[in-house]
């Protein structure tokens, strides 16, 4: 596991547990998570993006979680993984070469590629690092970070790598 | 006398989590706003003793509040700023802003409480 991994790694666990009270533990590359995503992208000294996706059930869990609210709505769900995408975006950007910027969070609901076969799908020189994550009961959470070939000076703010319809 | 608090961040998710870590006991009350924009204009209507900041917004984000806030004649909030982003540069930017503190998201609430008496507020 590279560097890169690590840290992803170390922030998903800590986001998760911290604000969700759950443990994420590494798990191998399988079946995509069918369900939401949310992605920010990076732009400066790192040009590239995070793309969390997790399984539909684990995005409400959060939502209910978050919102102590058992009938959170599909506003509130798509509101709370843009959250969690957002703060692993922050605290990953930190972790990146500065100086960047980071675009909003974005969130499309359901019926993506996995989210790694997205970055790679920008260009053959994306430098990708995917991580998949097991969350009790046998939920499935996929992070993708890429980094793109060419930089760029500021984030594309709402919009997401080039083959998710969206 | 309950404090005023004002908390700005686009994400209702983050705003009911930032006031769930508000201390317990803390005679407060709560104005939300989700980006600048809005945020000056509930500080027009009303004076808030403490600001606590997201700075990734959209309409107006963080950066530009604090701009117009160290401008103003009006009294200044403590503004503390909640963020996922620790780089230090950013950290730099928004105290030379006006801001007083950091807080890393995702917010807990020692982390919350630690801020808020490093500003003098509790």
């Amino acid at each position: 596991m590279g560097e890169l991994s690590r840290a992803i790694a170390g922030i998903v666990r800590s986001v998760c547990e911290t604000m969700l009270g759950l443990e994420a533990e590494l798990a191998a590359p399988g079946d995509p998570p069918d369900g939401p995503a949310g992605c920010v992208q990076f732009a400066g000294a790192w040009t590239g993006g995070v793309l969390l996706r997790c399984d539909a059930a684990l995005a409400r869990t959060c939502a209910a979680i978050l919102l102590a609210d058992d009938h959170c709505d599909d506003a509130a769900v798509c509101d709370a993984l843009g959250e969690l995408t957002n703060m692993v975006a922050g605290n990953l950007k930190a972790v990146l070469p500065a100086p960047s910027r980071l675009s909003l969070p974005v969130v499309v609901a359901s019926g993506l590629p996995a989210a790694g076969a997205a970055a790679l799908a920008r260009g053959p020189d994306v430098e990708l690092e995917d991580v998949h994550f097991r969350l009790p009961p046998g939920h499935r959470l996929e992070i993708a970070v890429w980094r793109d070939a060419a930089p760029c000076a500021d984030p594309p703010d709402r919009r997401l790598p080039a083959d998710i319809p969206g | 006398m309950a404090t005023p608090i004002l908390v700005v961040d686009d994400s209702a998710v983050s705003r009911t989590i930032t006031i769930r870590s508000l201390p317990r006991g803390w005679d407060v009350t709560v104005t939300q706003a989700s980006n600048g924009k809005e945020a000056l204009m509930a500080l027009h209507q009303q004076p808030h003793a403490v600001v606590l900041l997201d700075l990734n917004m959209p309409v107006m984000d963080g950066y530009e509040f604090l701009k117009v806030v160290n401008h103003w004649s009006l009294p200044r909030p403590t503004v503390i700023v909640l963020t996922g982003d620790i780089q230090p540069e950013a950290q730099a930017r928004v105290r030379q802003l006006g801001a007083r503190a950091f807080v890393k998201k995702p917010v807990q609430p020692l982390n919350l409480l630690g801020a808020l008496k490093e500003c003098g507020v509790l």
